[in-house]
This record gives structure tokens, sequence and C-alpha cells, in this order.
């Protein structure tokens, strides 16, 4: 740009350039993203049906097909059942709740525990890329809102387990977005991969759950979700 | 089975891995004062920015699989920005009450002399910059201030490049008649 054939606009330039520099507030900055956590908590309602069917209507034939899928132990019935027990809504009657009713709950929800870190997807040769080193910035940034980020997997669970398979998987990806080393990265993992099987994506979900087993072997939530196959594919 | 909808897992990690340029929160951490000073300078008053900055990061959000990971972030938030601030002026309550704007809410806390005139000087910037056309400012804004080339103008607002630079002129001459008619009036001094 040549200034000097714009003299006029040289000290409007130059201060909006320097103003732009300004950091903004941090508690703006804390507002926005808690007001983006209840929003990707709780998106407007799809005016189309979801399109997966008798999953999305029948609760009932989900659980089932999840127990099914999890080897109908009674271990992991028991699992189940208490997971959707635990996570139900109490009033099957009410409307969604409002987000202010969210963020209550949020806030009476257990404080997340630590936990390994988030799965990675496997490389090409099946092997599963270490987590690298987390930073203190990372860490810092997943750490605000830890009763939100429960929150938000409880809902992906609720949603699963009503068969709403694709509002839980957005649920998931949003936590994923949201809380990428996130200390829940371990049951976040075990809902994606439930996910996955309820909605038969089979080839999917196994190679999740390999990796799901080698990550977190002692995991309490691997018996429910199933072994993994032998040649580990 | 009826297919579902779903990103295969490896494409949802991939999303969001930490080395991911598309990875949300490194997105709204990195970019978050830039998105908020853009929506400033496209004529978004204070009280209402951090609104408009929820609303902008809720549609990156939602696009953020498209997002060609090559493309620089700036200029590419930037056009969510341009569109939320244009919806936002559309709405006959804003408009009607951009046009009998006050003054914008001062800090609470005790400025000094030098602190309270630069504000006053950036707050005068921020209103000639309001005079220009939205579509001649956004060009204003990323080729001038941002320091964005060209092509990058035209691709991020979906413009041909000599569309660009045409508006780019328009936006300078636009502001020169500013800066004078504000001159004259004295709303403005010499120093602009």
């Amino acid at each position: 740009m040549k200034r000097s054939d714009f003299p006029d606009d040289r000290a409007i330039v130059d201060l909006l350039q320097e103003h732009a520099s300004t950091r903004i507030d941090a508690r703006a900055r804390e507002r926005v993203l808690t007001r983006l956590s209840l929003s990707l908590v709780d998106p407007p309602e799809p005016l189309e049906p979801q399109g997966l069917g008798s999953a999305a209507t029948q609760p009932a034939s989900v659980v089932l097909r999840l127990l099914r899928g999890l080897g109908a132990g009674t271990a992991a019935s028991a699992l189940v059942f208490a997971a959707w027990s635990w996570s139900r809504p109490r009033d099957p009657v009410s409307p969604r709740p409002s987000a202010s009713a969210v963020l209550q709950r949020a806030v009476a929800a257990p404080i997340a525990t630590q936990a390994p870190p988030e799965l990675k997807p496997a490389d090409s040769s099946g092997s599963v890329a270490p987590a690298p080193p987390t930073k203190a910035s990372s860490a810092a940034r997943s750490a605000p809102s830890p009763d939100q980020e429960r929150s938000l997997l409880e809902r992906a669970r609720t949603a699963l387990l009503a068969g709403e398979l694709t509002q839980a998987q957005q649920k998931l990806s949003s936590h994923r977005a949201l809380y990428p080393r996130s200390g829940l990265a371990e049951e976040r993992s075990a809902l994606q991969i439930q996910v996955l099987q309820a909605s038969g994506q089979t080839l999917a979900a196994q190679r999740q759950l390999n990796e799901f087993h080698r990550r977190y072997p002692k995991s309490l939530f691997g018996p429910a979700l199933g072994a993994p196959s032998a040649n580990g594919e | 089975m009826q297919s579902c909808p779903l990103p295969t897992p490896s494409e949802a990690e991939q999303a969001t891995s930490p080395a991911s340029p598309n990875d949300f929160r490194s997105i709204f951490d990195e970019h978050f004062d830039y998105v908020w000073h853009s929506l400033r300078r496209l004529g978004v008053p204070e009280r209402d920015v951090e609104d408009v900055t929820h609303d902008v990061f809720l549609k990156v959000h939602a696009q953020l699989a498209a997002r060609d990971p090559e493309r620089q972030p700036r200029p590419w938030l930037f056009g969510f920005c341009l569109r939320v601030a244009a919806d936002y002026r559309r709405l006959a309550r804003n408009h009607r009450e951009l046009l009998v704007q006050a003054e914008e809410p001062t800090d609470p806390r005790p400025l000094s002399n030098e602190q309270l005139e630069r504000e006053e000087r950036i707050r005068a910037a921020l209103s000639i910059l309001d005079t220009l056309e939205l579509d001649r400012r956004a060009v204003f804004i990323l080729h001038v201030l941002d320091g964005c080339g060209m092509k990058e103008v035209a691709q991020a607002l979906g413009i041909n490049v000599n569309t660009a630079y045409s508006r780019l002129r328009l936006a300078r001459e636009d502001l020169a008649q500013s800066v004078h008619r504000l001159r004259a009036r004295g709303t403005i001094d010499e120093t602009f």
C-alpha cells in the first residue's frame, strides 16, 4: 500500500492496528466459552427426523442391542443399567432443559477425576501414536469448566441410551472439540465405541475397541465394551 | 440397519487432534481477540460484541470440518465475522439502535489522561471506519489493517480480485471524504 497516496487513512490505520493488539478481558473470553459449551450441549432441535429409524424411536431396543453387543454378561448388564439409571432424565415427559438448567446441573455434577490421556487413532501400521506430552497451556485450556465437561458427556450418554445416535455423536464431537485434552478422554472413547456399535459401524467400532484396550488395558469400561479381536485388527 | 451419518473415529479424532489446525479450542484461544476486534471494526457496538462473538464461534464450530487447513485462519474467520455482523446489522432493532447509537459505555475504572485520550481517538477511528459501506470496509480491513494479500482477500470474501481492488479504492475515497467532513465539523482534530 502506498500510504502517501492516502494520507487521510494513516492515523486511522495506525490507531486501529494498535487497538487490535489489545487483549480482550479474560472474563469475557471465559463467558463466551461457557456459553459455547452450553450451546453445543443443547443445539437447536433438528427440523427433520434423525434418519436413524427404529433406533430413534425405540430406546428399549437400543438398550437390548447394546447389551447384546456388550456380550450380555452380568457385569456388562449391571454396568449399562447403572449408567442408564444414573444418566436418564428424571422426568421423561418434561421438555429439553433450558440452558440455565443445564448449567445448574453441570454445577451440581461431580468433578472430573484424572484419567489417562486421550485415545489416539491407529496409524496405518496399526500402532497407537503415543500421546504427546501435555503442555501447561493445553491443560489450562481444558481446566476452566470441568463440570460442564462432565455434563456434556452425560448428555451424550443419555442420547445414546435413548437411541438418539446422531445427537450422541454430536455431543461427543463437541466434547472432543471443546476439550481435546480432557481428563474424561477414556470415558469419551468408551462412549464413542458404544455409539459406533449401536449404529452398526462394526468395523470402525472394533478398530476403536482394539485401540481402547491397548490404551487402557485396566479400564473399568473395558469388559462392558467387549473383547478386542484376536489379531488386533 | 440404516446408515448413520457419523464420522469415522479416525476422522473424528484427526479433526481435533492436538496437531490439527482445525482444533476448535486452538482456534478459539488463538483467535478470540481477533474475532472480537474484527467485529468491532465491522460496526458491532461494544455492548453486543460478546454475544456476536459467541454466534461467530458457533458457526465456526459447525463449519470446522470443511475448512481447508492450508488456508490462513484469519481471513477464513473474518468471513464468518462479516456474515454474522451483516446479519446483526440487518436486524431492524439493531439498525435503529445503531442510528441513534449513544456513546460507548466507558470503562468504570479510572483512566489517566493519556489513556482517556487514546480511548477517545480509537473510538473516533472506529466511528470513521463505520461510515464505510460494509462490503468496502471488509476489503479495507482485511487488506490494509490485517495485511492480507488481495488474492487472499478476494478468496475470503468470495469475490474476484478486480472487485476487491475496486472496493478498496472506493473505501479509501469514502474514508478520505469522511475524514474531511468530520474535520470540517470539528468532530475530529487535524491529527486524523
